[in-house]
């Protein structure tokens, strides 16, 4: 590892990882909230300095796409741990809250940790530790629901890691004759080199190994399980930012994977199948929605759904897509964690959380969540409408028919979240519980404002900077 | 001595962690299971020993005895805790799905060869054979994950497809560090599925997980 990579990427890491150790090793509980919001911003702002710096070693890759999906993810974590700097909003038992949050913490630098690491082996053993973290984080209510979901996520989640490490060694075998030493083997930037002349055969069954083991954590629709009763079953919007988070790491796997693996013409053609898994992931999504009453459910199935939208527009590949792609990623990872951040507020309040329960809970509260979902149905004022439209266009020009399934999965989950939002907005004010903090959604105010930004006039840097990242990406 | 020779004792050992694989795939009762993992484990923490004797790496011999502790020892022990003496009943699968398991397990074995044989593969590292067995392995104790309703049962899939994975490390034998790493990493994963299981099982709906 050079001193540069060093400097710049260990921080981000480590800041986190350190804020843990403080919380674990503090005698008294004071301020846990405040330790882990400040290691979070810290790693933040240090995670700003990542876009300038172009550098790969054998440890350390940061290009453009790491680079910005560490800073959305050091982002959207600082935000939540705003939100739960103390334990109102919340409707867990708040005991154990330095635990919480120093296993939140752990999550959080473990996947920053995932995202810039430019070998294989070192991205699995970050979301290893990363979902051995959030595994906890789950059945820490001490419920059974709870029990369960962390036993599932465990589980299914450990399984899908397995089968990616068995797809990691294959592909490691595939890159062993052409590049030699091992840490080249395994690196991003070394396999991208010896894909060409690598045996086709086991690079195709390494690519799907890895795209099942990946896919199941990127939630992609057979193998997405764990995660709709993971989010309801945990302390809301941490679990549902963190493990919103490991699904974005899943993701930017999966889009370098397709690029090493589109290289060379004689093996699987990695589009295909990552299309077929999104398509198929938003249609039963869009389906599945209208059947969810409990809100961290419908949420959480609707992120699916989106995942899938990703994951499709990666499949498609190109430049123009992967910045479509790439920009949804963005979007929709704002736009949900507001709603996550909200709804931990909306819950409590209503006192359950079903849909019927939440009864507009107080108005700024109402609001936001509205907005929010507005925002994840792919309206026009939010960017998400300009993600899906860039993608819906691609389609039509490269593969109409596929234009079909998409829309009616865009369309189905859309008109669901409609249904919702109106059922919100008409029902009778309770007028319930404490009124919301303004402070605890002024986090959420900025995620929606940074979508509609995105939506309404994005910036000519913002543009390029996404243009860089989806062609080194494709 | 030629590789052909070294290569020998690992595949006999690979053949018969896949026969065991079918016993985890057959047992009735967690007992059973618990003891096919054990003896699966202990084979593969075998393997990893004798690799470790020829290549004369202690880093290595020292992850196969830990393989030996969590997978062959520690595993079993606390799959059998926690079966009480009076409900043996409610632990025994129905013998209906147990054929039934054992066809897809042999059908799966027939995909796993005749998709990895037609292969072509880079000489030295990997033969066809042990691929396709690894690969077998691997999916077997997918299935017993996915066909099993029982959290004990689930977890046992689970170790024995750790195991598989193992197996595919080991042959990568050229590469020490790669294969200690892995080991190691499986079993601390391992260790840690044991850990939350034996805690929180009495809240996972008294062992059973709907799926």
């Amino acid at each position: 590892m050079t001193a540069a990579a060093l400097f710049l990427a260990g921080p981000v890491i480590s800041l986190p990882l350190l804020g843990a150790a403080v919380i674990a090793a503090r005698p008294a509980r004071v301020a846990t909230g405040w330790i882990a919001f400040g290691a979070s911003v810290g790693a933040f702002l240090l995670s700003c300095r990542l876009p300038g710096a172009a550098l790969q070693d054998d440890v350390i890759l940061l290009d453009p796409l790491a680079a910005h999906m560490t800073m959305l993810t050091a982002f959207v974590g600082a935000t939540t741990f705003w939100v739960c700097r103390d334990h109102t909003g919340d409707d867990v038992d708040r005991r154990g809250g330095g635990t919480r949050h120093a296993l939140a913490l752990i999550c959080l630098g473990a996947t920053l940790a995932a995202l810039m690491a430019n070998n294989l082996g070192l991205v699995w053993a970050c979301m290893e530790a990363a979902s051995g973290a959030a595994a906890l984080l789950i059945g820490l209510p001490r419920t059974q629901p709870a029990a369960r979901a962390a036993w599932r996520f465990l589980i299914v989640g450990g399984a899908a890691l397995a089968l990616a490490l068995f797809g990691t060694i294959l592909l490691t075998l595939a890159a062993l004759p052409v590049l030699g030493p091992v840490p080249a083997a395994m690196s991003w930037t070394g396999l991208a080199l010896a894909a060409p002349a690598a045996p086709a055969s086991l690079l195709s069954l390494a690519f799907v190994f890895l795209l099942v083991g990946y896919g199941t954590k990127a939630g992609l629709m057979p193998l997405h399980t764990w995660l709709p009763e993971a989010h309801a079953a945990g302390p809301t919007p941490m679990v549902a930012v963190l493990t919103g988070s490991v699904l974005n790491v899943a993701l930017a796997v999966l889009l370098r994977l397709r690029a090493v693996v589109a290289v060379n013409t004689d093996a699987i053609a990695p589009g295909p199948p990552l299309m077929l898994l999104g398509l198929l992931g938003l249609v039963l999504a869009g389906f599945t929605l209208w059947r969810r009453d409990d809100a961290r459910h419908f949420f959480a199935v609707s992120a699916v759904g989106q995942s899938g939208v990703a994951a499709f527009a990666f499949g498609l590949g190109g430049a123009a897509a992967v910045f479509a792609g790439v920009l949804h990623v963005t979007v929709h990872t704002l736009a949900r964690t507001a709603i996550s951040q909200c709804l931990g507020g909306a819950v409590f309040r209503g006192g359950g959380s079903r849909f019927a329960d939440l009864a507009r809970p107080h108005l700024p509260l109402a609001l936001t969540l509205g907005a929010g979902i507005v925002a994840v149905a792919g309206l026009p004022p939010f960017g998400l409408f300009s993600s899906e439209f860039l993608i819906a266009n691609e389609t039509v020009r490269r593969l109409p028919l596929l234009t079909l399934p998409l829309g009616l999965g865009l369309a189905l989950g859309g008109w669901a979240l409609a249904t919702r939002l109106v059922a919100l907005l008409v029902a009778p004010n309770s007028e319930r519980g404490p009124a919301p903090n303004l402070a605890d959604l002024v986090p959420a105010w900025l995620h929606l404002a940074g979508v509609l930004l995105l939506g309404l006039a994005m910036p000519g840097a913002v543009v390029a900077w996404l243009t860089t990242i989806a062609a080194g990406a494709s | 001595m030629s590789p052909a020779v070294l290569h020998d004792p690992t595949a006999l050992l690979g053949s018969l962690v896949l026969l065991l694989s079918f016993a985890l795939l057959a047992g009735r009762h967690p007992y059973a299971l618990a003891n096919a993992l054990a003896a699966q484990s202990v084979l593969l923490a075998c393997a990893l020993a004798w690799l470790a004797l020829r290549q004369g790496t202690p880093p290595l011999a020292l992850a196969s005895a830990l393989t030996l502790a969590a997978q062959g020892v520690a595993a079993p022990f606390v799959l059998r805790r926690q079966i009480t003496p009076g409900d043996r009943r409610r632990w025994t699968e129905p013998v209906r799905r147990r054929f039934a398991s054992v066809v897809l397990g042999i059908l799966l074995v027939a995909i796993c060869a005749s998709v990895v044989m037609p292969m072509r593969f880079p000489a030295g590292a990997l033969t066809r054979e042990s691929t396709a067995l690894v690969l077998a392995v691997v999916l077997l104790g997918l299935l017993v994950m996915i066909l099993r309703r029982q959290a004990a049962a689930q977890l046992a899939g689970f170790l024995s497809m750790l195991n598989g994975v193992m197996l595919a490390a080991l042959e990568l034998a050229a590469m020490p560090t790669v294969l200690t790493l892995t080991v190691v990493a499986l079993t601390l994963i391992s260790c840690a599925v044991l850990g939350v299981f034996s805690v929180g099982i009495r809240r996972i709906d008294g062992g059973r997980v709907a799926a």
